[in-house]
Formats: C-alpha cells, sequence, structure tokens
C-alpha cells in the first residue's frame, strides 16, 4: 500500500511540475506593423457564410520563462482563413440594448498556423477553431481553455538558435490559442449583415498546452493499478 | 418655403453622406509594439491596467507614420463588476489621466527622438472581460477621445492627411481589446488583485460622428426650420 501511496505522491508532484514548466512559455503577437493592408478582413461569401482573412501578423513576445526568444521577434505568424457561418449565430446575452453574439467557425483547417522566419516556415501545426464571440466592435475566438493548436512540427532547418527549437519544442504536445478582433468601424454583428467588408485589427496568444494528454492519465492510472494487484496478489500468496 | 425647407433637407443628407464616406478612412490601428514590453494588470495602487509600448499598425514602412508610438493613459478599474452576463463580466473602468490621456508620437524632425505629434483627452468608460479576453468601450456608448489636437505641426514637411482628418472632425470612438497570455483568469486576478505580467493589446480610433452630434446636427435643422418659418 506504501508503494501505491508512494507513486500516487511522485505522480501528483510530476504533474504540478508539468504545469509549472509551461506555466511561462508564451508567444503574443498582433496585426504587423507594416505593409500597408495587413488588418483582418471579414468579407461576403455569399449566403450566410462571411469569410475571415487575419491578414499580416508579426510576433510582439516570444518567452521561456522570462527569456526571450529574439530569434522570433518581429517574424511573422499566418493564420489560414476562417469561414464563420451566420446560420450559426446564437444570442447568447445582452448588456442593455448590446448584444453578445456566438458564431461556430470551421472546426479543423490542416497547416492551418504557422511561424514564418526569413521567409521560412519553421512552426506548423493543424488549427481547430470552435466560437466567434462578438460584442460591439470586439470579437474573440475561442476565448475558453480548449486545445486549438494541434499535429504540431517544427523544421529546424532554418532556426539558427538552439533556444529557439528549445521554446518551439515545449508547443509539440498541443497548444491554446486565444484571438481578438477589434473593428475599426463596424460594430461586428451588423457589419456580419452588411455589404461593406469589416477591419480592424487581430490581437493573439499561444501558450503549451499545460497538461498531459489524456493517454498519459490512462496509462498512469494503469501502472498504478498494476502495482495496487500485484501487491495484493503477492501478499496473498505469503 | 416648402422649397427652401426641402432644399435644406436635401442639403443636410448630402453633407451627412458625405461625412460619413470621409470617415469611412479615418481609423487609426495600433496594438502591442514588436519586441517592445506588453501590458500587465496590477493591484498598485488601485487595479490598474498598463497598457504597455503600443504602436500604429497597418502602414507601410515608407509612411511616416510607420511604428508610431501610441500612449494611452493607464485604466483604472474597480473590482467590483457592475453585472454579469453569460460569464461576461462588466466593471467600471476609467483613465487615470484624461487630458492628453490619448497621445502619438513618431520622429519627425529627423534627431532619433520621438516628438509628440497628436494629442486628445480620454474618457473610458467600462471594461468587459471573459476569462482571459477584456473589451474596453467597444460598445458605442460616447465619445471616448475628444479635444484632437496637432502638436509639433511645425516639424512636419506635409501633415499626414489622416490626421488632420481626425483634428478636423475633434473626436473619436475607441475600441480596445486585451488577451492575457497563459490562459490566466482576468476576472480572477481583478477581483483577487493578483498581477498579471504579460497582456497582448490590440485597438482601433475610428473617427466617427457620435449619436449625439447627429442629434444637435438634427436639433440645429428643426431650428433652422422654425426660424424661416418665422420670417
Amino acid at each position: 500500500m506504501k508503494k501505491v501511496a508512494c507513486s500516487l505522491i511522485v505522480t501528483i508532484i510530476l504533474l504540478a511540475l508539468s504545469v509549472h514548466s509551461y506555466a511561462n512559455v508564451t508567444l503574443g503577437f498582433t496585426t504587423s506593423p507594416s505593409p500597408s493592408s495587413s488588418s483582418f478582413t471579414i468579407s461576403n461569401l455569399g449566403g450566410s457564410l462571411r469569410n475571415l482573412s487575419f491578414g499580416n501578423l508579426s510576433i510582439t513576445t516570444a518567452s521561456d520563462n522570462g527569456t526571450t526568444i529574439s530569434e522570433l521577434i518581429g517574424e511573422q505568424v499566418v493564420l489560414d482563413d476562417v469561414t464563420i457561418d451566420l446560420g450559426t449565430e446564437s444570442l447568447v446575452g445582452m448588456f442593455g440594448s448590446a448584444g453578445i453574439y456566438s458564431y461556430d467557425l470551421t472546426s479543423l483547417i490542416l497547416d492551418g498556423f504557422s511561424i514564418v522566419v526569413g521567409g521560412n516556415t519553421v512552426f506548423e501545426a493543424d488549427v481547430s477553431y470552435q466560437t466567434l464571440v462578438t460584442l460591439g466592435k470586439s470579437g474573440t475566438i475561442d476565448y475558453d481553455v480548449n486545445y486549438s493548436l494541434s499535429n504540431l512540427r517544427i523544421y529546424n532547418t532554418y532556426i539558427s538558435n538552439s533556444a529557439t527549437v528549445a521554446y518551439l519544442s515545449q508547443y509539440l504536445l498541443g497548444a491554446d490559442m486565444t484571438l481578438t478582433l477589434a473593428s475599426d468601424l463596424l460594430d461586428l454583428h451588423d457589419g456580419l449583415y452588411g455589404t461593406q467588408n469589416i477591419n480592424g485589427v487581430v490581437g493573439g496568444t499561444a501558450v503549451p498546452n499545460p497538461v498531459p494528454e489524456p493517454f498519459m492519465y490512462l496509462m498512469m492510472g494503469w501502472g498504478t493499478i498494476m502495482l495496487y494487484t500485484s501487491r495484493k496478489v503477492n501478499s496473498k500468496c505469503k | 418655403m416648402k422649397k427652401s425647407v426641402l432644399a435644406s433637407l436635401a442639403g443636410v443628407l448630402f453633407m451627412a453622406s458625405w461625412i460619413g464616406m470621409a470617415d469611412a478612412s479615418i481609423t487609426l490601428e495600433f496594438g502591442s509594439g514588436v519586441g517592445l514590453t506588453h501590458g500587465r494588470l496590477t493591484p498598485v495602487g488601485g487595479i490598474t491596467l498598463e497598457l504597455g509600448d503600443l504602436e500604429l499598425k497597418n502602414f507601410s514602412s515608407m509612411d511616416p507614420l510607420y511604428k508610431a508610438a501610441v500612449d494611452m493613459s493607464d485604466i483604472a478599474i474597480d473590482p467590483n463588476p457592475i453585472s454579469t452576463v453569460a460569464g461576461f463580466v462588466m466593471y467600471d473602468a476609467w483613465e487615470k489621466t484624461t487630458i492628453s490621456g490619448f497621445a502619438l508620437y513618431a520622429d519627425i524632425a529627423g534627431d532619433a527622438a520621438l516628438e509628440t505629434i497628436l494629442t486628445g483627452d480620454l474618457h473610458i468608460d467600462y471594461l468587459i472581460v471573459n476569462q482571459s479576453v477584456g473589451a474596453i468601450d467597444t460598445l458605442e456608448i460616447a465619445v471616448d477621445i475628444d479635444n484632437i489636437q496637432l502638436v509639433n505641426s511645425s516639424l512636419w514637411t506635409t501633415v499626414p492627411s489622416i490626421l488632420t482628418d481626425l483634428v478636423n472632425i475633434g473626436e473619436a470612438d475607441l475600441a480596445l481589446n486585451i488577451v492575457a497570455s497563459g490562459q490566466i483568469d482576468l476576472n480572477a486576478a481583478i477581483q483577487g488583485s493578483n498581477l498579471v505580467r504579460d497582456i497582448v493589446v490590440s485597438g482601433t480610433v475610428s473617427a466617427v460622428p457620435e449619436p449625439g452630434v447627429l442629434a444637435l446636427f438634427a436639433y440645429g435643422l428643426v431650428v433652422a426650420v422654425r426660424f424661416r418659418k418665422q420670417k
């Protein structure tokens, strides 16, 4: 029984350490200062479908436990376009006369996220978006914790600094990405039903998945049960 | 009499549509600067949102406003929520500095130092937070920046038209988003007086006549019509 307790304690400590080790690894990005026309654009695809193009995005911060990964600062984040279906609109709530609206987004975009350094893709991932929530001129994509980046790959041929590889490696288990949209002129909900394109600025963050995958939990649970069972069998044999 | 009223109405409609069309391009986009300090939420001196180093977005590198610095007053937040709707929590928020609380800086003297090029008085009303994201004044309730003025305009060879247009209208609407890195719950941080270090900021400033301005315009029209009638 002591062994089981010990293994449980070790497991909990490992989990705590794994959460801690990822806690200060962040990637932040916004609309690029250059070139022009780098804003996001929402355009009408006809019917109830709208296309959201994120424009040009630059990395504003890449931090690994307080250390800046300078090779990535100012480099590009490329997000593939997303389709918004107005047919999935739901009114989540009201602040006075202003509605909070939610829309479903394209579910999975293969290779929909990449980091480009000096014109070369150094990092790529599949993206699973869930919802766009609008409130006046503000929009938020996936504000809750859902691991929107998966199947992550590093192409280290184009990376000169080992610290950059170590930093990106921490994202390999998956990552959570949150995006915000600030519209220039139009209320987002009204604009989605209008004829004009909607433009504005994107802000975003991506952080590594802080907990082991469910499969890891399963393995650890299975190991603990096996240990406990073998102890019981051994004690009966004695 | 009717002809003159119709003529003035047509004139007003023309003016209003012209103003609306002209305003469509008078927007400034800005956000956290590349490689510069991000925003943070700090409990020092009350709950305060510092926006960090901001820069203008979407200008070509040849444009004098390329990477111009945006300076905005720190924002004070009352940690007692005003209301909560579907997980979105609204807080009273206000600018710590009103007069010239919004300012733009660029190197227009060519001396490698930044000069103030534009100022405006800032009026922040509220912050709405859901988990790691927040929106400031994104609902058009009131004018967010007024008394917009050019500063050091004599240093320009030609003042960029977007700045003169902003000054001519004199007031603007602000929309500001924040997103905290690391899945940090901003509600918990505000209500628990916790420090949040890394906040990405993005926002827009657009010179749009507010409903109040349009109402004044309509009122002026009514007065003009009455005056014509009395005559």
